[in-house]
């Protein structure tokens, strides 16, 4: 945790909003990525994400200094997310394509449709697991949590985080149809025809 | 020895870890070298793909403008406020507040509960209801003072005196007739007493032996 991450932790605390919001900036790009990845659809993960956000807005006085703000942080986000009802997962292909997106043109570059065509798999993949299981691999894989941290968080015991992670890396495997040859040539390939 | 199962559960360990490099034990087997190159395949891309799912920065600029507004909208908890305001948050954090327990706990809670209730409400029933009426019938011996009419002949002694004249005879009629006047006993007071002492006195008559 750095100086000014300090500061603006204290300045929030000693309730400047704007200290918040400056704060909240540093991290909500890995948050939000996070929630998309967990749930599958722009809209929700901007929910989701705002919602960790309100959460640690509302408890920051419990904030000790005792570990890093990100720790901290990414606690409330495991519980918002668990939280998260189930029923709100929509399986909808994703597409970041909010009003705030700037595509620049109505013809899609190459790289984006071929972005696209690697998210749907990455998703479906990600799809067919329980939410718990998509956790702990997004956990695991993305903000490398040992499987004792995220056992301690997800209230399971490591070895099931370990299960987990090896399910979703073969769910992965088998969607991505990843065998060593020309994997991102076949990738391209149904971008060409997407 | 090489065992491909207990290797195959270490190359995903060894990749999560960022070993991108196959130790030398893996080479040598080409299950597990296909194996080791295909999860590094599979971290590789996914992770590529989520830098591929991050929005724009125009993006961005609504994300935290919405976000502002959010948390402009649900107000500063933890500002001071005004006493009011801090009692109804107070409150409001009260009511709302949750404690887990454990399910075995707080089922033996309710038990309780349930259970106290039930008692409760036997005994108010109790209290409410009046008490029933039990007509007993126990004998009591009343002693009754009965009258004895007890009839009983006296006889009297008396000294016959040999009355000569007739002069005589009036004069003591005469008398007898003052004495009992003035010896009639009243009857006004009088009350019969349970116990007669009687003297029966022996040889008061001829016939008596």
């Amino acid at each position: 945790m750095n100086d000014s991450e300090t500061d603006l932790i204290r300045r929030a605390q000693a309730h400047d909003a704007e200290a918040f919001c400056s704060l909240a900036e540093l991290y909500t790009r890995r948050i939000y990525l996070l929630a998309l990845h967990y749930c599958h659809d722009a809209s929700d993960a901007e929910d989701l994400s705002q919602e960790v956000w309100l959460k640690a807005y509302q408890a920051l006085q419990s904030f000790r200094f005792d570990s890093s703000f990100y720790t901290w942080l990414r606690r409330i986000t495991i519980n918002t997310f668990l939280n998260y009802q189930r029923s709100n997962f929509s399986r909808k292909s994703l597409v970041v394509s909010s009003e705030d997106e700037d595509t620049g043109s109505s013809l899609a570059s190459e790289e984006t449709i071929y972005n696209n065509v690697l998210f749907e798999s990455v998703m479906n993949a990600l799809g067919e697991l329980t939410p718990s299981q998509r956790l702990i691999f997004l956990l695991r894989h993305y903000e490398g949590m040992s499987y004792d941290e995220i056992a301690n968080a997800m209230n399971c015991s490591a070895g099931t985080a370990k299960k987990s992670v090896w399910r979703a890396l073969g769910k992965l495997r088998n969607k991505l149809e990843i065998n060593n040859e020309g994997t991102e040539d076949r990738l391209a390939q149904l971008a060409t025809e997407y | 020895m090489h065992n491909c199962k207990t290797t195959k559960e270490r190359i995903t360990e060894l990749l999560l870890s960022g070993a991108q490099v196959q130790p030398v034990e893996l080479r040598e087997c080409s299950d597990c070298s296909n194996e080791f190159e295909s999860l590094k395949e599979t971290l590789r891309i996914s992770r590529r793909q989520i830098e591929a799912a991050a929005p724009s920065e125009t993006y961005w600029n609504g994300y935290h403008a919405r976000l502002r507004n959010r948390l402009v909208e649900s107000g500063n908890p933890h500002s001071s406020g005004s006493p009011e305001q801090s009692g109804g948050s107070w409150l409001r954090r009260l009511i709302t507040a949750s404690i887990s327990v454990p399910v075995p706990v707080g089922a033996a809670v309710l038990l309780m509960f349930a259970f106290s209730l039930v008692v409760l409400i036997r005994r108010a029933v109790k209290v409410a209801t009046p008490p029933t009426v039990s007509v007993v019938h126990v004998p009591v011996e009343v002693p009754v003072i009965q009258e004895k009419v007890v009839t009983k002949v006296v006889y009297r002694e008396s000294k016959r005196k040999v009355v000569s004249s007739s002069a005589n005879q009036s004069v003591a009629d005469s008398s007898l007739a003052k004495s009992q006047k003035i010896n009639v006993p009243s009857l006004i007071g009088f009350k019969p007493t349970d116990e007669v002492k009687l003297t029966v006195i022996k040889g008061g008559s001829p016939d008596e032996k």
